[in-house]
Order: structure tokens, then C-alpha cells, then sequence
């Protein structure tokens, strides 16, 4: 045993290259794969602390009744869900004068403006404030779209003017009776000043928090376009709910004294924050079950209650979108890459056994089993992968607050969870060890298969045979000596001509799918820089694909036909033109490759079109097609000299020593 | 001067501290259509020495001058061009290209020099003038060493290196090969040095130099050859 271990550490060294190649292949693959991934779940752990820590609500009751909600009722369901997780208040869009501007203002008028329980707002900027006979509001911190107030700002808010715009849009006037009231009301009219600037958990989006205004109400259109056209708010106001007048009694007109503007808003929050798990399974039916319990509460004013959940709220629609389609993304790729990483696995352990052949030849007369002798080529393949696989977790780790990171361009991103998203790290690792695993098996058991006897016998070098073109006398004859030769040995290893060029395919597939993603954010009019950051890394990754791909075939290359180049230095040939007879070999495969890679790379790029629900093959500007070869022909190239020195270090008295 | 003059040609070989002498202070004189057997045991420094005259490594001292043009003075460059026109080689397993039929195997070789010959002429010459488009792989062992021979002939090189070349054939074959290599010494009149651990062939040469622990113990001259037919072992 320890001598047969000893035969282990020492393929270990003398395999030094291939051992790297796999890992490498396997830091690529899965680092990208799970950093794809783990990132979308990173996004969704994010957002459900977001939720839990803010106390967001999960539903908002909006009352159209003139009386809003009774006290009754309010506290009917504060003894359901808490007195914490019910806060109540009114909300309305009006066109405010802020800054000299006409702005399309939500108004949020909280009953519990300082301590609130639900939503808790967050401090971004406070002022100190000296004026005493001043209401203190709050503006929402701004962004691409909410703009900017400077605190200590004064606001002059007229509610006759409020109430006027609200019935308008309800088709109405406002009715008489309460006009007369207004205008003879001396608080009609009132100023508050800017405190605070905060964010609200509930518009964390920085492309704009829709306003009530939109025709479909509250609901959030499901594809970008839908999204881009809604009518956004341009300020977002706190206010205590005492800033609204309250109209005395006038009998018989009006009967009590009442504030003009009722309680119409519940924010209500439930108690179980587990449920939410980012729309996780079973959350919305969980909404429905609480809705129907409210209604019971809510008795007959039920009927004129809406509820507002948060499939209705556009910045949490967005962020799980967009997480979404970062997820979808990552399985399209995974299948790619992984199909790649198990071939180019399968290559190098073929490869290194038939190098080994002699030695498995004696392992078997010694009477070894073929197990024990495939054993050691497996472990050889695990502590790669294994090595591999460790170091990839840090690269899809890296990956993933990259992306996360990225985010914060389309959204004020909560902070970004530090739970460890495993799962699919841990899928995509499994799934490259049973790969290689069974790579490394299949090779092995055929060549276990032959007899010992055919084992010690040298695999004779492949004979070459006339190739197609041959028959083609008008294209054979024009081609010069050297192509004629590349072409014979393109097709002599005709399975690793294939396994390159599928390889190579996929790789331009995936850098041509990027550059489509990229193509579309730039000119499909989609501001979602956080699309581009994926696609640049999908770019980014696919090219480190091709290039570790590449290198490894090329390696492989190489040393099979080491004999064959060391005959070719004999013969005087410098060491340009012997690397020349194996890199012509390399362009041409890749050169088929690239045009595969095309055809491979439309139903990549339809799958994703159809996964971010924009884009066309057809709308992908005409250079990308031209810039993808290029970055696989670099890739190549790259390869090409980081391979020389193995070229130009190859002995000559290889030549002279018998075929083993 | 001689054509191929070696004097004092030494090669050294460090691994850390440790320096081998492959080869020490070789010295001998080669004239131009000799036909000349390099004999020796396994070990005894045949390899490095056909390394040193085929331009496939540089000696650590001496100095080998072939046709005037001194050898060990060349750099890596110049051994590549050397190769390329003034050495043809034969190998013990042929080292053709197994993606080329004979013809093209040929061609491979005469397609970087200046001055050869016609690589169908001689392919007919060495009696391959039907499988000219075989490849290796359909060619016998024998045949095969022909084609190694055509493609060192064609090269039209000053001095024809070759390393045991009936090492791998059956005893008429490898007799055959010899003759075609001894024709082709005195017909071309070029210098043909075969390294082998046969003594049987010393018979045939017209000097044989025998080494020994990396050194010459004897050089003989044969003033008359035996035909290889006359030779058996």
C-alpha cells in the first residue's frame, strides 16, 4: 500500500498541469454558477430581513368610506395582531408647489408620525428645527426619481385645494357645504417645514414609486415596458396626522365638529414574520386567509375596503423580479457550463490514463484490481475537483456581493444579508463531482476492459487516413502542404476535434449571450444597470471558460503528439513552425467552433429574452456577432503563448526513444 | 582539415552537485563517403554523441567542425538550420508523421531545405515507388525505414546520422536497410555514421569507433569492408 501510494503522489507532480486544469475548470464553473445563483438568494435573504427588520406591512387597508375606519374596528384588530404590528393614518396623491414646482406629492398623514411601530422609517439626514409654531414633516430621501427637498424647507399645504384635486379625479366637484366651510376655515391653508429625510421600507426602488393615480390603481404590471410607462410620484411627504384642519360643528348642515380628511389608512403587519420568506410558498394564501378574518372584523364596511399587499408594492415586485430572472439565468448557464466542465474533465483523465497505460499494464500482471488501479486516477480527479470546489464557493461568494452590490444602482438596496446561501453552491458541487466522478470512471473501466496482455502493448499512434477533402480535388490542391496536414489531423482525432469544438461552442454561445444581455440594457431603452453587471459578468466569466477550455484541449494536444513534434525539431524545424503545426489545428477548431457557438448562442439568447421578458435576437446590434469571435480568438491566442515555452522545452531525444 | 573533425568533445551533465561526464576529450577525423559504425554498449555515451553531431545539443567542451563550418559555435538558431541542411537523420522507430502518406512524408522534411532532391526520385530509389501514397500505418517496418531513409536522403545533407537503424527490424530487413544505407554512402559519396551496440557491423564499415565510458577505446580502420551480404550474426 504504501508504495502503490507513492505511485499516487508522484502523478500528482507529473500531471501537474492537469491537475491545475480541472481546477481551475471547476473554480470557473461552479464559482460562476453558484455566485449566479446564490446571489438571487442573497437578494431574497436581503429582502426578507428588510421586511422583518422594518416590521414592513403586509397589508395595507385603505377605506373609501367618507367616516374612514371606527375606532371599534382599529381596535379590534390591534387585539388580532398586536398593538405594534397596527399603525393608522391617511394617504393621498396631490400636485404639491415644493420648490417653486408643481410635483406630484403622496401624502402620508400618520396618526403616529414619531414612534411608529410598522414601517419604521429610517433616518438619512435630521435637522434641527427652532421654529415652535411650525408642523415638522418628513420627505423621502431621493433618488433617480423622488427629488430632492432639503430639510428645513418650508411646505405650504392647502387642503382646499387637496380635497378639490381628489374629487376631481373622482369625476366630482367638491360639494358645496364643505367648500363654504373651508374657505370660512382659518387653518385651511398650512405650513410645515422639513425635518427629517428618511427612507420608508416600502420604496427602497430608486426607478420610482408609483403613484395611486395610475389607471389600474395599485397593481404592478408584470413586464418592463408596463413598468417604465406607470405614473411615478415625484415626492414622498410624512406628516402627523394633526396637521389636518378639523371643521366645527354647524347645525344642521354639520352636525359635529370633524377633520376633513378621515382615518382612511390601516398599515397592518403580521405577528408570524416567517411567513413572508420572500413570497415564499404559502405566503400569499396566508394574505388571503388574514383578509377574510379582517373582513369579519371589518363587518359591513367591509365592501369598501382595499388591500393593498405587497405583490402591490413596486420596489418589493421589482427586487424579486429581478432576482428571479438572476436565478433563471443562472440554470440556463448551469447547464452550459457544466456540460463543458464534464467534458473537458472526461479529455484530461482519458488522456492521463493512456499516458499511463504502461504503468496500469503492470499494475494488472502485478495481479492489482481494476478498481484499486482506476481508484487512484479518481482520487486524483476528487482532490482536483475537491480543490476546485472549495476555492469556487469564494468566487461565487465574491460573485454574489458583487452582484448584490450591483443592485444598488436600481435600488437604495437594504443591506445585504450575510446568511450563507448554500444551497444551490452545494447542487452545482454535487452535481461536477458525480460528473467527474463519472468521467473519471468511464475512462478508466475502458481501459480496464482491455486485456494486460493488449495493455503492455504501446497504443500504436493513430493512423492517419484520407480525409474528405481529399476527394475534392479543386480545394485539396490549392490548399499549401501545411493546411493539407492540419486538415488530415483535424479529422485523424476526430473526437476531440468535436469535443473542442462543442466546447467552443458553448463558450461563444455564453460570451455571445452576454454581449446580447448587454446589447439590450444599452439600447432597448432599459435603464437596469444591474442587467448589464450580469451581463458583463457572464461575459467576463464564458471568456475565462473558453480560455481554461482551450488550454487544456491544446495541453492535451500537445503532449500526444509529442513524438511527432520532437521528430519535427530533429528535422530542423523552429520552434515557431512546430508550434504552428499544432496551433493552426487550434484555430481551425476554434474557428468551427465559433460558428457552432452561433448557432448555439440564438436559444440561449431566446431563453433569456424570455426570461427578462425583453429583447429580440433580431434587436441585438449587427457588431456583437463580430466582437463574440473576437474574444474567443484572444482567448485563443492567450492560450497559444502561455503553451509556447511547453513547445519550445520539448527534448528532442523524445524522438529517439522507443514508443511507450 | 577533415570534413567532420571532433577534437576533444566533451558533455557534462550537473543535477545539483553531482556532474556526470557523459562524454570526455572525443577526438576522431571523418572523411566525406565513409561509411562508419559507432559501436558501444548501453551506457557508453552513443546517444550523447549522436546528439552532439545531428546539432541536437551543445557539447560543454571541444570543438566539432563539419565541412568547415565549426558546430559547437552554433546557438540554439543556428542548430536548427544546421538540422534543417547539413544532417540527415534515421531513427531506431522511424518517426514518420502518421498523418502523412510516404510521398508526404518525404515532403515534410525537404519542404524548409534549400538544396534537396526530388522526394518522388528518391522514394523510388529506395524501392517505394508503389506506396508512395500509403500511409505508416499501411507501410511494413521495413518499408517504413525506407521511407525514414528517403526522407533523410532527400534532405541531401552532409552526413546521414543513424541511430540503431535495424533495432526494430527482423534480421533480413535490417540487413536489407544496411545495404540500402551502404549504397547510399559510396553511390552519393556522402559520410553515413550508424551508432548500434551490433559488433557483427563493424565488418562492413570503413572505421569503426568504439566507446566506452563515454570515451574512445579504439578506432579501426578496415582497409577492406565484407559486403553486408558476407555478414552474419
Amino acid at each position: 500500500m504504501k508504495t502503490y501510494l507513492k505511485t499516487l503522489s508522484r502523478m500528482f507532480k507529473k500531471h501537474f498541469t492537469r491537475f491545475i486544469s480541472i481546477i481551475l475548470i471547476v473554480l470557473v464553473a461552479v464559482g460562476f454558477i453558484s455566485g449566479i445563483g446564490s446571489s438571487a438568494d442573497k437578494l431574497e435573504y436581503s429582502l426578507t430581513d428588510h421586511y422583518t427588520n422594518r416590521n414592513v406591512s403586509d397589508l395595507i387597508l385603505k377605506t373609501e368610506s367618507e367616516d374612514g375606519f371606527s375606532i371599534e374596528q382599529i381596535t379590534a384588530l390591534k387585539d388580532i395582531y398586536g398593538a405594534n404590528n397596527v399603525e393608522t393614518g391617511m394617504s393621498l396623491d396631490a400636485y404639491i408647489n415644493i420648490d417653486g414646482e408643481n410635483r406630484l406629492t403622496r401624502l402620508y398623514f400618520l396618526d403616529n408620525l414619531e414612534g411608529g411601530k410598522v414601517n419604521v422609517l429610517e433616518d438619512i439626514e435630521c435637522a434641527e428645527i427652532t421654529q415652535t409654531d411650525c408642523v415638522l414633516a418628513y420627505t423621502e430621501v431621493s433618488d433617480n426619481k423622488i427629488k430632492h427637498i432639503s430639510t428645513k424647507t418650508e411646505i405650504e399645504l392647502d387642503f382646499k385645494d387637496i380635497l378639490t384635486q381628489t374629487a376631481e379625479r373622482e369625476g366630482k366637484e367638491l360639494d358645496k357645504m364643505t367648500a363654504m366651510a373651508l374657505d370660512a376655515l382659518d387653518g385651511v391653508k398650512q405650513t410645515t417645514i422639513i425635518q427629517r429625510i428618511v427612507s420608508s421600507p416600502l420604496t427602497f426602488a430608486k426607478e420610482g414609486e408609483p403613484s395611486y393615480h395610475n389607471p389600474e390603481g395599485t397593481q404592478i404590471p408584470d413586464d418592463i415596458n408596463g413598468i417604465n410607462s406607470l405614473i411615478t410620484l415625484d415626492n414622498i411627504l410624512y406628516l402627523p396626522s394633526s396637521i389636518i384642519p378639523t371643521i366645527p360643528a354647524y347645525p344642521p348642515f354639520i352636525p359635529d365638529e370633524k377633520k376633513i380628511l378621515q382615518t382612511g389608512d390601516i398599515y397592518l403587519s403580521f405577528e408570524n414574520k416567517g411567513k413572508f420568506n420572500a413570497f415564499g410558498l404559502g405566503y400569499d394564501n396566508y394574505v388571503k386567509e388574514q383578509q377574510k378574518i379582517i373582513n369579519s372584523v371589518l363587518g359591513s364596511d367591509a365592501e369598501n375596503v382595499r388591500f393593498i399587499d405587497l405583490n402591490h408594492n413596486a420596489s418589493f415586485i421589482m427586487l424579486i423580479g429581478y432576482s428571479d430572472s438572476v436565478r433563471e439565468i443562472g440554470y440556463v448557464l448551469m447547464v452550459a457550463f457544466l456540460f463543458v466542465t464534464a467534458l473537458v474533465v472526461l479529455s484530461t483523465m482519458t488522456r492521463l490514463m493512456e499516458e499511463e497505460r504502461g504503468q496500469i499494464a503492470c499494475l494488472r500482471t502485478l495481479g492489482y484490481s481494476g478498481f484499486k488501479i482506476v481508484f487512484k486516477y479518481i482520487l486524483f480527479a476528487m482532490i482536483a475537483t475537491g480543490i476546485g470546489g472549495v476555492g469556487s464557493y469564494f468566487v461565487g461568494l465574491g460573485l454574489a456581493y458583487l452582484i448584490c452590490y450591483v443592485f444598488n444602482y436600481s435600488f437604495a438596496m437594504p443591506p445585504i444579508s450575510s446568511q450563507i446561501a448554500l444551497v444551490f453552491y452545494l447542487i452545482v458541487f454535487s452535481v461536477i463531482v458525480v460528473a467527474t466522478l463519472g468521467a473519471t470512471f468511464f475512462a478508466g473501466f475502458k481501459m480496464t476492459l482491455e486485456t494486460p496482455a493488449d495493455l503492455l502493448r504501446p497504443k500504436p499512434p493513430k493512423a492517419g487516413k484520407k480525409s474528405f477533402l481529399e476527394r475534392i480535388p479543386l480545394i485539396w490542391n490549392r490548399l499549401s502542404f501545411k493546411y493539407k496536414s492540419t486538415t488530415r489531423n483535424v479529422l485523424r482525432y476526430l473526437h476531440r476535434f468535436i469535443m473542442t469544438v462543442v466546447s467552443v461552442a458553448v463558450s461563444t454561445a455564453l460570451v455571445m449571450a452576454g454581449l446580447a444581455l448587454l446589447d439590450t440594457c444599452i439600447f432597448g431603452g432599459i435603464d437596469s444597470p444591474s442587467v448589464m453587471a450580469i451581463a458583463l459578468v457572464v461575459i467576463v466569466f464564458a471568456a475565462l471558460l473558453t480560455a481554461v477550455v482551450i488550454y487544456t484541449l491544446t495541453n492535451i494536444n500537445v503532449s500526444e503528439r509529442n513524438r511527432e513534434l520532437a521528430t519535427l525539431k530533429v528535422l530542423g524545424y523552429h520552434d515557431k513552425e512546430v508550434a504552428g503545426y499544432i496551433y493552426r489545428e487550434v484555430y481551425i477548431d476554434t474557428a468551427v467552433g465559433i460558428l457552432f457557438g452561433y448557432v448555439l448562442s440564438t436559444g440561449i439568447m431566446q431563453l433569456l429574452f424570455n426570461i427578462l421578458g425583453m429583447g429580440t435576437i433580431g434587436g441585438v446590434s449587427w457588431y456583437w456577432w463580430l466582437v463574440a469571435p473576437v474574444f474567443v480568438f484572444f482567448a485563443t491566442f492567450l492560450v497559444t503563448i502561455l503553451l509556447m515555452p511547453k513547445i519550445v522545452k520539448i527534448d528532442m531525444n523524445e524522438s529517439l526513444k522507443a514508443i511507450e | 582539415m577533415s570534413f567532420l573533425t571532433l577534437s576533444e568533445v566533451g558533455k557534462e551533465y550537473k543535477t545539483g552537485s553531482v556532474s556526470v561526464h557523459a562524454l570526455k576529450d572525443v577526438s576522431f577525423e571523418l572523411e566525406d563517403g565513409e561509411f562508419v559504425v559507432v559501436l558501444g554498449s548501453s551506457g557508453a555515451g552513443k546517444t550523447t554523441l549522436l546528439n552532439l553531431l545531428g546539432g541536437m545539443d551543445n557539447a560543454t567542451s571541444g570543438t566539432i567542425t563539419l565541412d568547415g563550418k565549426n558546430v559547437t559555435a552554433l546557438d540554439k538558431r543556428g542548430l536548427t538550420e544546421y538540422r534543417r541542411g547539413d544532417v540527415g537523420f534515421v531513427f531506431q522507430f522511424y518517426n514518420l508523421m502518421p498523418n502523412l502518406t510516404a510521398l508526404e512524408n518525404v515532403e515534410i522534411a525537404v519542404e524548409i531545405c534549400k538544396d534537396h532532391l526530388d522526394p518522388k526520385d528518391v522514394l523510388t530509389e529506395v524501392g517505394l515507388d508503389e506506396r508512395l501514397n500509403n500511409f505508416p500505418a499501411q507501410l511494413s517496418g521495413g518499408e517504413q525505414q525506407r521511407v525514414s531513409i528517403a526522407r533523410a536522403i532527400a534532405k541531401n545533407p552532409k552526413l546521414l546520422l543513424c541511430d540503431e537503424p535495424t533495432g526494430a527490424l527482423d534480421y533480413n530487413t535490417g540487413k536489407k536497410i544496411l545495404k540500402l544505407l551502404h549504397d547510399t554512402c559510396k553511390q552519393r559519396k556522402r559520410l553515413v555514421i550508424i551508432v548500434t551496440h551490433n559488433s557483427a557491423l563493424k565488418d562492413m564499415a570503413d572505421k569503426v569507433i568504439h566507446i566506452k565510458n563515454g570515451m574512445i577505446e579504439d578506432i579501426q580502420m578496415n582497409k577492406s569492408p565484407r559486403p553486408i551480404e558476407e555478414i552474419e550474426w
